[in-house]
């Protein structure tokens, strides 16, 4: 029997600890250790084959980890999955639909499985701020590729998950979706979700996100507040921009020094 | 034409050769590719057997096949060109591949080069293709250049009247494609229905072809596509010259109308090609049958019980299979309804019902891939699924139960069907009917079972990748050994129950069906694991 943690203000709502992930030969993720207080927005930054949908499958549920533990609401996700993932929610990049369905049944599926009652209303809303009001009765198969990532994100939200994971939430939408989707990620943080952002868009993590984790080689090389990432490098200036701080942080040379909240 | 639309098509040869034998060095892929040749040669290689028999043998025997086939073949060209024009099968002959419209289209060649490119490439497949097809026809040929010549002529008619029509359609506008196509689906109903009178009047297959063949319609439709089974049977040098020659006339035709109507060529070609991409696509999912209801629904499937998880997952493969597979489903009934009938008069004069029945068994096994409203058709939606707060379990009863129910309904209806017509043969077709639903029970968790284990995308192209045959055709003797396996326990428990009670088939049948159940129920453990260890980022063909 697994042991539950009383979820707190103070205490972590996603944990990571010393996460490996390893396919074959191959090392994915190495010693990987987080965590996501609620109302933390995390930023999720590494190049390409850095691991960063390895780790946000594993916390998922998704990828069975190599070793290591991972627990979301207190739930440990390798032991109670079905609790751990009733908690969360997960986007990923470039989610897929199913072609048949309407966007209402979506909905109303993403209910029947996480045991929303009384869905509509919250549904409705969530429609209505997506500008997706029109098409609740659409296939999914005739909606555009910025559509079906507002779907895909309406369905996260509907059951108010305590960890929200977005992998790259803004490729497809609009300028107006853009902006009601940064919007939404701050009202749903601050209404004590811990959320996981990974993108390659910059200026997005600096503008929304609380919090960075850079990972490189599948290894952890920053972890902490966005305001003190430029002191972690000593490399970079005070008044760099993030951009250059990941350049730097992701060379060979850096030398990182590891900070936690 | 550009020379660099030749360098193009000699380079997309080489590898096409290179993914013939791709990975052969390694031993699962090397026995894909072995088995995969068996399979051609195990398709090909008894028609040429029979064909050099009968030569030496009977020489009778092949003047009348080749009379059938001078018979049947203009009918089956006519049927193709039918089903081009009412579907959207001609997209095939005018789409491009993705790479092909992003490279090609922007790029600095002309509409007719465009168009010169396609039709080389189809000039090339037919070439290649046609030596294949030619062997596997040569029981209903004299000469193996006739032959070949002969099908040749027919693969380049099939596609430039494909071509043709998708650009007359282009050119009509859709609404005016659509009547067209109106027009065509009730003629050939028509067609169809004048043929099945003449089956049912005459009792023989071939009689009611004849009759069709000679009536004053049938010389007027068949006209334009008795030349190419001409070529392929032609008796002589003389023969061949003279419908070879007609064939090539007519493909020469094909090819000026195809020429008159290419002002909208890039256009036409762009949105097929569009059409066939997301077809590809879905097919490359698990999902056969690509069609879905467009714009907006006004129904929907109530939901049922929650049930640990199986009733929301159950409900979202129903909801797709209303949608997607509507058609399929409403041939799958009207077969199922129609057959006893049908049935009824052989089976009143032979007692049939163990053959039809171990028939019905074997095609199920051969068509269940055509029903993929579980794990098999969601290859794409693995990862969400496995993000989804279900327990294994719950989510594999919820993904088996509709092609499962949907089976057993066609099978209670066909089996149950043909026994209220045959009344004294009956009580066989009663056991099976009551067996239908265990057995689908298997043959569904058995199919996922394979799948979420050696997971493979359907080939949607490729007709050279002799691994992918080959792994098809392992899978499928996996598939049926294992039925077999469930079915051999099942009867081995109920045939000794059988012959205790003098006769009596309620107990056996009774025995049967639990054996059956407890083999199905017992696989849903087997499938949740099998889900549980699938990782989407390996496992997931690409």
């Amino acid at each position: 029997m697994h042991e539950q943690l009383p979820i707190t203000n103070n205490l972590p709502t996603v944990i990571v600890q010393e996460f490996h992930k390893t396919y074959h030969e191959t090392v994915a993720v190495t010693g990987l250790s987080f965590v996501i207080l609620p109302g933390q927005i995390l930023g999720l930054l590494g190049p390409n084959g850095a691991g960063k949908t390895t780790t946000m499958r594993a916390i998922c549920g998704i990828l069975p980890p190599t070793h290591g533990r991972l627990m979301v609401a207190g739930h440990d996700v390798t032991v109670d999955p079905v609790a751990a993932k009733r908690e969360l929610a997960y986007v990923p990049d470039d989610p897929h639909l199913f072609d048949a369905l309407t966007v209402w049944e979506h909905l109303e599926f993403t209910a029947a499985v996480y045991r929303v009652a009384n869905f509509e209303p919250a549904a409705e809303r969530l429609l209505e701020q997506f500008e997706l009001i029109d098409k609740r009765d659409t296939v999914a198969q005739e909606l555009s590729r910025g559509m079906r990532q507002k779907v895909a994100i309406i369905c996260a939200y509907l059951h108010d998950p305590k960890a929200i994971l977005l992998d790259e939430p803004l490729t497809g939408l609009d300028p107006r979706g853009i902006r009601t989707m940064k919007q939404s990620v701050r009202e749903r943080a601050a209404a004590g979700a811990a959320v996981m952002v990974s993108s390659h868009l910059l200026a997005l993590v600096e503008d929304l996100c609380t919090h960075l984790l850079i990972v490189h080689h599948g290894k952890r090389l920053f972890f902490g507040p966005v305001s003190e990432a430029r002191t972690a490098f000593s490399e970079v200036d005070a008044d760099a921009s993030l951009e250059e701080l990941f350049f730097r942080a992701t060379e060979v040379s850096a030398t990182p020094r590891m900070l936690t909240p | 034409m550009n020379p660099a639309l030749f360098t193009l098509i000699r380079l997309q040869y080489r590898g096409f050769m290179r993914r013939m034998t791709r990975g052969a060095e390694s031993p699962r892929r090397a026995i894909f590719l072995v088995v995969g040749l068996v399979m051609i040669l195990a398709w090909v290689g008894p028609g040429l057997i029979t064909a050099v028999a009968v030569r030496h043998g009977h020489p009778e025997k092949l003047q009348a096949s080749e009379h059938r086939f001078r018979i049947a073949a203009p009918v089956a060209l006519l049927a193709i060109c039918l089903l081009t024009i009412i579907s959207s099968a001609g997209d095939k002959a005018i789409a491009f591949s993705p790479g092909e419209v992003d490279m090609l289209f922007p790029g600095p060649f002309t509409r007719r080069e465009l168009l010169g490119y396609k039709l080389t490439k189809s000039a090339l497949a037919a070439f290649l293709s046609a030596l294949v097809m030619s062997l596997a026809l040569m029981p209903y040929s004299t000469s193996w250049a006739a032959c070949y010549i002969g099908v040749f002529f027919t693969l380049l008619f099939i596609q430039l009247f494909s071509t043709a029509g998708v650009l007359l359609g282009q050119a009509l506008g859709q609404r005016a494609q659509t009547t067209l196509r109106r027009v065509v689906l009730f003629g050939a109903i028509g067609l169809v229905l004048l043929i099945a009178r003449n089956y049912l009047a005459t009792r023989g297959g071939m009689r009611a072809l004849y009759e069709f063949r000679d009536s004053h319609l049938g010389r007027s439709v068949l006209a334009p596509f008795e030349p190419f089974g001409h070529a392929i049977t032609a008796q002589n040098s003389t023969e061949l010259a003279q419908s070879a020659g007609a064939a090539a006339l007519i493909d020469l035709g094909l090819l000026a109308v195809v020429i008159l109507l290419d002002a909208n060529y890039v256009e036409a070609a762009l949105a097929a090609s569009r059409r066939r991409y997301a077809q590809i696509q879905r097919i490359r999912g698990g999902s056969l049958l690509g069609s879905i209801a467009k714009g907006n629904v006004t129904w929907r499937l109530p939901q049922p019980p929650w049930l640990k998880g199986a009733g929301p997952v159950a409900w979202r493969q129903a909801t797709s299979a209303a949608r997607s597979a509507k058609g399929l489903l409403l041939v799958l009934l009207v077969v199922a309804i129609a057959i006893g009938p049908l049935f009824a008069s052989a089976l009143h004069t032979a007692n049939i019902a163990h053959e039809l029945i171990a028939v019905i068994a074997w095609l199920t096994v051969l068509l269940s891939g055509l029903l993929k409203f579980d794990f098999r058709g969601d290859l794409d939606y693995i990862e969400q699924l496995k993000a989804l707060p279900l327990a294994p379990r719950g989510l594999a009863v919820g993904q088996v139960v509709v092609p499962t129910v949907i089976l057993t309904v066609a099978h209670v209806l066909l089996l149950g069907g043909v026994a209220a017509a045959t009344r004294p043969h009956s009580s066989m077709l009663l056991v099976a009917a009551c067996l239908a639903l265990p057995f689908n029970a298997l043959l569904i968790t058995i199919e996922n079972v394979i799948f979420l284990l050696f997971p493979t995308r359907p080939a949607a192209t490729s007709p050279g990748d002799f691994q992918v045959i080959g792994r098809q055709a392992i899978q499928l003797v996996m598939k049926g050994f294992a039925v077999l396996i469930g079915l051999g326990m099942a009867l081995g428990i109920a045939a000794p129950v059988f012959i205790l009670m003098g006769g009596s088939l309620v107990a056996p049948t009774i025995i049967a069906w639990t054996v059956l159940g407890v083999e199905a129920v017992a696989l849903i453990p087997v499938i949740a694991w099998a889900f549980g260890r699938f990782d989407p980022s390996i496992d997931t063909p690409v």
